[in-house]
């Protein structure tokens, strides 16, 4: 049963480990640093197997009193909406820290003379830098896996906000440019968000027991049960305070001003992490907090924030083609990405829910395999500047080669994996907002045009005397990108293990969403049954028991709201009637 | 004669209730003698050992009291005592705050035991009026009556203006003493004015019957239920029966009002915080040590007692005062932090910033805001120790080298106190997994449940633009290149031992915050009249 707690503390006991070892053996520490978070990885990919694939409630379970007389206890647990996120984070981690080593810090134009008076003690403080960078890599995996894993709202918050500090040093410290400014942006943009969100966490947990009557409790089963007993005014405010910190940390558009220079100014792990990762606990937080915990409210909000994903997406395109830098390139495209993620959730149906927590895995894969892929460019060339990269296919055709496999996936190319989950998402918001879906739709080619624009720009036309001497990645770069590589093929061809363990989940989330509040959510479910059955089975390669499983889900719903009707209107007079 | 003697009755005392005052004030004057008479031939360590066995001698004391307290042959749980005369109230509410305040005593002694050789002064007295300050202290919390509230005020305050210009070669403290002492003075004034009026408004100037006169009904469920722990002693008043008396409501706001100028300029509360910045800078740093942690407790304390208790049928008239002070503390404090340069002037914006967020928790009112103030104050005293702890040490000799450029490259130099500055930084800025972050939660949760949502939401967003200002310190000793003339730094055995102290403290209570939690919980024992 402890299975999620090794999970959780491995990286930081190996963060401590680092942290005791003398700096003179600083070889020590990337071998050390690997194997905690590849034992991790391990222990995540273990559970995968190990879950159970019919179950859509939560699993592993684990619960005991912490701060008893405020109600915060240590709940962790694991479900199918969960479950990948956690093994993303198990697997990028490793892999993001065995491709870079420490960067060492720039040093600032400004303190040329006192860098040549330190000139002596320069050896050490690499040790000690490469040191805090381990430590400091494997703290934030600890942080990210209790977020993704805590069943209680106050220690979810706990997670959520302390992956902040460590994130802080890895840029401040070891980022590009004007890293001080950037860490600081960064760290305050995520600090206002979670500001309100932690007086939303305490309101909805004393309003709650002064509404029931109960105990003060932060356990996220209990609240979701109870927390329709708020008055719906406090509960949309609530949700709203969740909302925003969640929205900052996604980005959502306009909250999304820090992104662009974090992910630049970031060393590469750290924006492998940070796009991979660490902007899921937005979309998971939304799904996890907002959807669960909040139904009416969500689905009261929705049309805000899936047009704020529309905007997201046509936005983040339309700057991506813009850009000079390569890795700001990228970085808008993470917004696009992250607008598709959300508005799959805010269709409120079980097809973009489950695109949505598909697109947070393979957006992990795809674009942590770009920021790694851009980051061994700018080794080898030490810039990011379109402009000055030109016909690397020539020198390094493997490098080109995996470039273009990542950033097909990116797109959304069939039979990669970015395709199934831009697919179900553009489907479930179809079925939801029609219009919507056409115009995000916009942002798929949009997402080709820049990808492949800069794609030509860097890899085509002739090499230049500096890009012909480049090398081509080096067999450990190769170690490095075969899994990821290899699960964007198998997820693109083969997604099923993927969604049958994600689907009794979503399922019951869709279903806990209804049973909260019937009759008050117009649009989720009520599309004509079959075609939009068979164009999804026809992706995931169900087998027959799960076709007949999803069948009778759908009948069921079609059948709680066969007495419905199609729109707002006249649902809202089913109400009356009632 | 010997007859009419006889007949003058004397207030019963209760000796081990008096206990903890009269050791501290009893230690400062034995010293005091002891230091007069035989000087020089004493080792030079004795004053300080003397000091920190009268602080943990007093903390057994009062845990005795505590467990007195709890269930036992004593009495039922949650109970205080009261003595000479019901002048004096001794409850888990007081004796936290002894507690607390001998901590303070202990913590700062050995700050100042190291920064005192490097300065090369042979002060005994300083321990002598640390002492006395902190005796006046312990009497302000466990007050009952406003003139011994007021005598507690003077002996406390009196001691720290002397302590503020202790260091005899520097003009900034003398300056910053003035500063204090006239600004102080007036304050007291105001304070004492306000008791005047009070007295005239209600007759009185016991709290508990102040509080009944003023029409509080709350005390005749209380003597039915003891949930404040009330004992029989309150009947001998015969407060439970008496009938509110129609007192002059004017008369009443304005004297509370002077009352909180009075409080407002001891915890430096906006607008009453002018001095604190030129204070802090200008006073030697281990006596800002003290300041920030033991003046802040008393001043709260008291504050705590005289509103939650006296003015407690009045709550929804100071209420919004508390709203506008704590606000204007938090915006003032946290904004204008940002905006300093020297780094004692940085800790005193942010230390006003708390004083904002533990009137948040006042605002929060009895029971849940009054344990959360007490749960603040003991964290927060940790925080501020260290903090000023290590600027101590930075100071270097002459305790001038304050500027926030004497920190850079803080963690190449001496990582493991940029380590532990960071630490008690991150704590004053409520992050995750240090105590700052439960007393936020504390506060936050009591203001939200209680009285008001917008208050908590704005002390948030104030705690963010504050984060921004222990950000730039953490950014200076990390992120930037130490200057190649910096001095070398070194840490004396006591500055140390007291800054592992706290750091020990702010990250065992903030990943286990359970105990300390249920202490503050059951320290609101806020009088037996």
């Amino acid at each position: 049963m402890a299975v999620l707690p090794s999970i959780i503390f491995m990286p930081l006991l190996g963060a401590v480990a680092i942290a005791l070892i003398s700096p003179a053996r600083a070889d020590v520490f990337k071998p050390l640093a690997v194997a905690a978070s590849a034992a991790t990885g391990a222990l995540t990919l273990w559970l995968m197997a190990d879950f159970d694939t019919a179950d859509g409630g939560f699993q592993y379970i684990q619960l005991a009193q912490w701060v008893k007389s405020a109600g915060i206890s240590w709940h962790v647990g694991v479900d199918g909406i969960s479950l990948f996120l956690v093994v993303l984070t198990g697997v990028l981690f490793p892999l993001a820290i065995l491709a870079c080593n420490p960067p060492q810090p720039e040093t600032t134009t400004s303190s040329t003379d006192s860098a040549s008076a330190s000139t002596p003690k320069t050896s050490t403080a690499k040790t000690s830098n490469s040191k805090t960078y381990y430590v400091w890599l494997l703290v934030l995996e600890t942080g990210c896996l209790g977020a993704f894993l805590a069943l209680d709202l106050m220690l979810f918050f706990l997670f959520f906000e302390v992956v902040l500090i460590p994130m802080y040093f890895l840029i401040g410290t070891f980022g590009h440019g004007n890293r001080k400014y950037v860490a600081t942006k960064f760290f305050l943009f995520t600090m206002l968000g979670s500001a309100l969100m932690f007086v939303g966490t305490i309101a909805v947990a004393f309003f709650t027991a002064r509404e029931t009557g109960n105990g003060v409790t932060f356990n996220l089963l209990e609240l979701a049960s109870s927390v329709s007993e708020l008055p719906t005014d406090t509960a949309r405010w609530i949700f709203l305070s969740f909302a925003v910190a969640f929205a900052v940390k996604v980005p959502l558009f306009p909250l999304h001003t820090w992104l662009p220079d974090a992910h630049t100014e970031a060393p590469t792990a750290g924006s492998v992490i940070l796009a991979g990762v660490m902007l899921k606990l937005g979309t998971y937080g939304l799904v996890r907090f907002g959807l669960y915990l909040f139904p009416e409210a969500a689905s009261y909000f929705a049309p805000l924030f899936f047009t704020l994903g529309v905007i997201g997406i046509l936005y983040g395109a339309v700057v991506a083609t813009m850009q000079k830098d390569l890795k700001r390139l990228v970085a808008y495209s993470s917004v696009a990405h992250l607008g598709f993620i959300v508005l799959g959730i805010f269709a409120l149906n079980t097809e973009g829910i489950s695109g949505g927590l598909l697109q947070m895995v393979n957006h992990g894969i795809s674009t942590g395999a770009l920021f790694l892929l851009v980051g061994f460019i700018y080794e080898r060339r030490h810039t990011r500047e379109i402009a000055q990269l030109k016909g690397l296919q020539k020198a390094a055709p493997v490098l080109a080669g995996v470039f273009l496999v990542v950033m097909l996936s990116s797109i959304g190319l069939p039979g990669l994996n970015g395709f199934v989950g831009e697919f179900l998402i553009l489907a479930g918001a179809f079925v939801a907002h029609r219009w919507w879906a056409v115009v995000a739709t916009a942002g798929v080619i949009l997402a080709a045009l820049y990808l492949l624009w800069a794609y030509q720009r860097v890899f085509h036309g002739t090499p230049d005397a500096d890009a012909a001497k480049m090398t081509d990645l080096s067999w450990q770069e190769k170690l490095v990108m075969a899994p990821l590589v290899g699960l964007i093929v198998f997820l693109g061809v083969y997604p099923k293990p993927v969604i049958e363990r994600m689907e009794p989940a979503v399922n019951a989330l869709i279903q806990h969403i209804e049973v909260t509040q019937t009759a008050e959510l117009p649009t989720v479910n009520n599309r004509p049954a079959g075609s939009f059955v068979e164009l999804r089975e026809l992706i995931t390669e169900h087998n027959h028991t799960h076709d007949d499983h999803t069948h009778d889900d759908h009948g069921h719903n079609n059948h709680s709201h066969d007495d419905h009707s199609h729109d707002d209107s006249n649902s809202s007079q089913h109400g009356a009637a009632q | 004669m010997a007859l009419s003697l006889a007949q003058i009755q004397t207030p019963h005392l209760d000796w081990l209730g008096l206990s903890p005052h009269i050791v501290m004030a009893g230690a400062a004057i034995v010293l005091l003698t002891v230091v007069s008479l035989a000087g020089p031939r004493l080792p030079a360590w004795f004053a300080a050992a003397w000091t920190i066995a009268t602080g943990l001698a007093v903390i057994g004391l009062a845990f005795a009291l505590w467990m007195r307290f709890d269930d036992g042959p004593f009495g039922p749980a949650g109970q205080g005592l009261s003595t000479a005369a019901n002048a004096i109230g001794v409850g888990r509410f007081a004796v936290f705050l002894i507690v607390l305040l001998a901590a303070v005593v202990v913590l700062t002694v050995l700050v100042a035991d190291g920064f005192l050789r490097r300065e090369n002064l042979d002060v005994p007295a300083v321990y002598v009026l640390l002492m006395l300050s902190a005796a006046g202290g312990m009497t302000m919390v466990s007050a009952n009556n406003l003139i011994v509230l007021f005598l507690g005020l003077e002996i406390l305050s009196l001691a720290v203006y002397v302590l503020v210009a202790m260091h005899l070669r520097r003009s900034a403290g003398q300056e910053a003493g003035i500063k204090y002492f006239v600004l102080g003075a007036f304050a007291s004034a105001f304070f004492l004015y306000g008791i005047a009026l009070i007295y005239g408004a209600t007759g009185s100037l016991n709290l508990a019957e102040i509080s009944v006169r003023n029409g509080w009904s709350g005390f005749v469920g209380v003597v039915n239920t003891g949930s404040l722990g009330v004992t029989s002693s309150l009947e001998e008043l015969e407060l439970a029966s008496a009938p509110a008396v129609v007192v002059d409501k004017g008369l009443l706001y304005v004297g509370m009002a002077m009352l909180l100028v009075g409080f407002g300029f001891k915890v430096a509360a906006v607008p009453f915080h002018a001095w604190t910045p030129d204070v802090y800078q200008g006073a030697p740093s281990p006596v800002v040590v003290y300041m920030a942690a033991g003046v802040k407790a008393a001043g709260f304390g008291a504050l705590a007692r005289v509103f939650m208790l006296g003015f407690a049928g009045a709550i929804d008239d100071w209420r919004p005062a508390i709203f506008a002070l704590a606000v204007a503390s938090l915006a003032v404090g946290s904004l204008l932090a940002i905006v300093q340069s020297d780094i004692k002037r940085i800790l005193a914006y942010s230390s006003i910033s708390h004083a904002g967020f533990i009137l948040v928790g006042v605002h929060g009112g009895y029971a849940d805001g009054v344990a959360s103030v007490m749960f603040y104050l003991a964290n927060y005293a940790a925080m501020a120790i260290g903090s000023f702890a290590v600027v101590t040490v930075m100071s270097g000799p002459g305790d001038e080298n304050t500027d926030i450029s004497s920190l850079r490259g803080l963690a190449s130099r001496r990582p493991v106190l940029a380590g532990a500055f960071t630490l008690l930084l991150l704590s004053q800025a409520g992050i995750p997994f240090t105590a700052g972050f439960w007393a936020k939660f504390e506060v936050i949760s009591a203001v939200a449940n209680n009285s008001s949502v917008s208050l908590a939401v704005l002390a948030m967003l104030a705690a963010v633009v504050a984060a921004f200002l222990y950000l730039r310190i953490v950014v200076t000793m990390y992120l930037e290149p130490p200057d190649a003339d910096a001095p070398k730094v070194n840490i004396a055995l006591g500055p140390a031992t007291a800054i592992a102290t706290v750091v020990l403290f702010t990250l065992a209570f903030g990943i286990y915050p359970e105990p300390l939690r249920e202490m503050s919980q059951q320290a609101i024992t806020l009088l037996a009249p």
